[in-house]
């Protein structure tokens, strides 16, 4: 997670320029960031809202709202891949909350992994054998979670869930759930940085 | 409780990334987040920690119609030939705010549009708030102070800047006040980089302003022209 290699810190400034040509209004700017983050970010919403109609409205707005705030990321605070991550969740999960998530779950969304692990296709660009090496670590140190841990993670995660509505869900009191993702949360941690 | 902990502050950080803070400890802990290096660096750190999850989803390429939809709603900005109109700048002219302080500013009833050649921009803070009424016709331009103004930083200063089109580097045009109303009469270059310009951000600078003529702090304000 160092963003160590010389690809991906290209990769960044490269990023970085077409946020601030963003910020400018031009459009070129955009353009380079669709380029690099959509199919990626819509793959993440295919998962998380199940239907392509929801997914292609949550890309369309995630974009919109990234025209919008361009001025107002900052380096400091994370990658811009990370912020649009962050922008593509939280409008996918509106979208859930208005659908009344009348979607069913995701394997991933219930984290149920190993479908996803196996999934790796051939050849690919270096950064994203690196990105798809560090999920990888991710997901191994998910593994390692108990089952009900790792469910109140990715329930959240990927589901936009509350504390109350997992309780509901894993039929179990809300204190404990807290445990569960407090113990998730600091379990992850700890495996990432051993 | 003590959020200097990294104990206490970690998990909270982890639980507010994953959306699970909720009603006042929510609204305290972004209050911290705004205010404490420490706090905003641990969700940055969550944050980062957790983004490989979201690449666990394999990449979908979507249809080329999803670019095509985005291309038509940024749009309005180029295509109906008016450089200061932006999206932005018409949901803050819809807002009652702005046009009750648009006409408080003209002296004249609130629907009353500003006199043609006149470009008026309101600048806000990254939550909507509004701070300055800017104003420019001709080569004169006014900074005026809005609600309750707002005071810099001890020892800095809030500096206004144009952004241009074309890449071009940002111009400054001046110091804002924190009270009342201030003037500047532009140079005739910036008059003419006005009329291109794509924006307008308030950066926090050293007392008295950038020292390299380009801003160096960050941006904290923005606000962009409707054209009159």
């Amino acid at each position: 997670m160092d963003g160590g290699t010389l690809g991906n810190r290209n990769r960044q400034a490269h990023l970085q320029r077409s946020m601030a040509a963003c910020a400018r209004g031009e459009e070129a700017g955009l353009e380079v960031l669709y380029g690099a983050l959509s199919a990626q970010l819509f793959g993440l919403l295919m998962r998380i809202l199940q239907r392509p109609d929801l997914a292609e409205e949550a890309l369309q707005d995630t974009f919109i709202n990234i025209w919008n705030k361009a001025s107002e990321y900052r380096a400091s605070r994370g990658t811009i891949t990370t912020w649009a991550t962050t922008i593509a969740r939280n409008r996918a999960f509106d979208i859930l909350r208005r659908e009344r998530r009348d979607v069913p779950l995701d394997p991933l969304v219930l984290g149920e992994l190993s479908d996803i692990l196996g999934s790796e296709s051939g050849a690919q660009e270096a950064d994203v054998v690196r990105s798809r090496a560090e999920s990888r670590r991710l997901a191994e140190c998910l593994q390692r979670l108990s089952d009900r841990q790792r469910k109140s993670l990715t329930l959240a995660y990927f589901g936009g869930f509350t504390q109350e509505e997992i309780a509901g869900k894993l039929s179990a009191p809300l204190g404990t759930v807290k445990s569960w993702v407090r113990r998730a949360l600091a379990g992850l941690k700890r495996c990432l940085e051993t | 409780m003590n959020y200097a902990r990294p104990e206490l502050l970690d998990p909270l950080a982890g639980e507010y990334v994953l959306g699970h803070l909720r009603g006042r400890a929510r609204e305290r802990f972004e209050r911290l987040l705004l205010s404490d290096v420490a706090v905003a660096q641990a969700v940055t750190d969550w944050q980062e920690r957790l983004a490989p999850l979201a690449r666990l989803a394999p990449p979908v390429v979507p249809r080329p119609r999803v670019w095509r939809e985005i291309r038509r709603r940024i749009a309005p900005a180029r295509s109906r030939r008016r450089p200061w109109f932006s999206a932005r700048a018409a949901a803050v002219a819809a807002s009652a705010a702005f046009l009750a302080i648009l006409g408080l500013y003209l002296a004249r009833p609130a629907v009353t549009p500003a006199p043609a050649g006149q470009q008026l921009a309101l600048l806000t803070s990254h939550q909507g708030t509004p701070r300055w009424l800017i104003s420019v016709r001709g080569r004169h331009l006014k900074m005026l102070t809005v609600g309750a103004g707002a005071t810099p930083p001890q020892g800095k200063s809030y500096q206004l800047w144009m952004l241009p089109g074309g890449g071009a580097k940002p111009i400054s045009l001046g110091l804002l006040p924190s009270s009342g109303l201030a003037s500047e009469v532009l140079s005739p270059r910036q008059v003419q980089a006005l009329k291109g310009a794509r924006g307008l951000a308030v950066s926090i600078e050293p007392h008295g302003g950038s020292p390299t003529g380009l801003p160096t702090g960050p941006v904290v304000y923005t606000g962009s022209f409707i054209s009159g």
